[in-house]
């Protein structure tokens, strides 16, 4: 058991552990904060955690991937606060990248930052479900364990996020 | 945890507007990939030293109240303890209980030089290294701090920014206290540390090609031609000196250093020599803390500082504050307390959630975070 070896401290488990979640961290981090420096932060932060946790003797006792995930979500809500994340990232999606931009491209990256400004306008709890469950493709019972909430809670909070969406998405763009 | 079940963003029902839009949320850029493997490195460091210690206490002792916990883990056996860093230990409880900022030190960890949070950074690797007295734990300790002064400079270099000259110096303040506690090594340890050491320098020398190329490219979009090479110049001199030093039995210092027309272009200029790990003085940057009592293992440092390597956690315990899903008031607790709102249908949480122990804006209370 992997969980095992983890308790153990089995270096060669832990470097697994990170092979395998730490990808998955970042893409959840990402979907959220939509830059890849900060996302990259969220994930040595948890990584951190996680480490300091096992020296403690606590850390993760049952399901590894929802514990990271957990973590993770509270970061990245932390970092929200503390840095005002939503001016810095939309600094980030705006800056021109160092491929040469298409009109086609430019378009794109409009539509991704309508997307996930719709995205940051739902409350936590919305966004932890809509990113586990069509982020990353997870079950409801998966969100169910990683949100702590039963499966008809996440049911309730996904058809309220998609509606939300919905409302925020038809609207016409300012411009 | 993803298993092969169908992908719900195709299976649900949702008008397709939603959909399109959450399949451009889905997608995600690959992280640079000299980023993503140092990132890897600092961990698998990091998880080399937890590897390489002891468990101290049993899972009963999980259960006690966080002021046990604290002072079992600080202090697991007054009998075996060094005073002095007993007492340096009872310094550290007290300055955390007299309010250390423990939500300052935890967002310190991942700031880059030049940003306010990161003097805190620093003050807190120099807790640390004082508190590491083994030979081993500073051998460890110094590797993974070197690891991390390079990370930060390829995220310099990455954002387009100069690399401080004081960070070079404290790479290079790493890189001799590593190889000093190798010297102190009994064989076969010491050689495996001696490889040790090697491996990372060679990952650092990757790394800093990467840095070499960001910077590069920054500059010639900046000012074509004015690329900031002497700090990369020093680290290339770092390196050399550093391998020189690992050829040595017990990584003394060779007593004649070989020329390094870049380091010392000016052949009057007196040569210094190798530099010796002053553990007494970190080298601090303009405006960084850590100009106090570096990180001697042997010194009587009554500079407060938290220790993450020790401190079991506990409210405003910095280490395992957001994370940390024990059921303790921490910073941020992945496990609800009870009484939690917004289980279920009724969620309430716009935004995110106020962190117990900060002062947040006035946003409704995340049901992650009661």
């Amino acid at each position: 058991m992997l969980l095992e070896r983890i308790q153990r401290r089995d270096e060669t488990a832990l470097a697994e552990v990170y092979d395998t979640y730490a990808p998955a961290i970042y893409r959840y981090a990402y979907r959220h904060l939509g830059s890849p420096d900060s996302a990259q932060e969220i994930v040595a932060d948890t990584f951190h955690r996680f480490l300091i946790a096992l020296k403690h003797g606590a850390g993760p006792e049952q399901e590894l991937s929802a514990w990271l995930y957990r973590v993770a979500h509270n970061l990245i809500t932390d970092f929200y606060r503390r840095e005002s994340i939503r001016n810095t990232v939309e600094i980030d999606e705006n800056m021109p990248s160092r491929a040469p931009q298409t009109e086609a491209a430019a378009l794109q990256r409009e539509e991704i930052s309508r997307v996930r400004a719709a995205f940051r306008k739902l409350p936590s709890l919305q966004q932890q479900v809509i990113n586990l469950r069509f982020g990353e493709g997870l079950s409801l019972e998966q969100v169910a364990q990683i949100t702590e909430k039963t499966v008809g809670a996440v049911k309730a909070l996904q058809h309220r996020a998609i509606e939300a969406l919905r409302k925020i998405l038809d609207e016409r763009p300012t411009s | 945890m993803k298993d092969q079940r169908p992908d719900p963003l195709t299976t649900e029902e949702m008008p397709t507007v939603v959909r399109q839009g959450l399949q451009q949320l889905r997608e995600t850029p690959q992280p640079v990939p000299a980023s993503w493997q140092a990132a890897r490195a600092a961990f698998l460091t990091e998880a080399r030293q937890l590897a390489s210690e002891s468990v101290t206490f049993p899972p009963a002792v999980r259960r006690k109240s966080w002021v046990g916990k604290t002072f079992h883990a600080l202090i697991p056996s007054l009998k075996e303890a060094n005073p002095m860093l007993v007492l340096l230990k009872i310094a550290l409880i007290v300055s955390l209980m007299a309010g250390a900022s423990a939500g300052a030190v935890t967002a310190a960890q991942s700031s880059l030089p030049g940003s306010p949070l990161y003097p805190v950074k620093i003050a807190w690797e120099n807790a640390q290294a004082r508190l590491a007295a083994a030979p081993e734990a500073r051998l460890e300790q110094a590797l993974t701090l070197a690891q991390v002064r390079v990370a930060e400079m390829l995220q310099l270099a990455e954002r387009g920014q100069d690399i401080p000259n004081q960070t070079v110096e404290r790479y290079e303040l790493h890189l001799n206290v590593a190889i000093q506690a190798m010297g102190e090594l009994a064989e076969p340890t010491q050689t495996h540390a001696r490889a040790q050491i090697q491996e990372q320098l060679a990952l650092h020398e990757q790394i800093l090609e990467q840095i070499r190329e960001r910077l590069q490219e920054h500059a010639a979009s900046a000012a074509p031609g004015a690329a900031p090479e002497t700090p990369l110049r020093e680290m290339d001199g770092i390196l050399k000196r550093s391998r020189d030093r690992l050829q040595a039995p017990n990584g003394d210092p060779p007593t004649t250093r070989p020329p390094d027309p870049q380091r010392t272009p000016n052949p009057e200029a007196p040569v210094p020599g190798p530099r010796e790990p002053d553990l007494t003085e970190p080298a601090p940057g303009a405006g960084e803390p850590g100009g106090g009592p570096g990180p001697n293992p042997t010194a009587p440092s009554t500079g407060p500082g938290p220790n993450p390597t020790e401190v079991a956690p506990g409210p405003g315990e910095p280490g395992a504050g957001p994370g940390d899903p024990t059921p303790e008031p921490q910073t941020v607790e992945p496990t609800p307390t009870p009484g939690e709102p917004g289980a279920g249908p009724g969620e309430p949480g716009a935004g995110p959630g106020p962190n117990p122990t900060e002062p947040g804006p006035a946003a409704t209370p995340s049901p992650q975070h009661p």
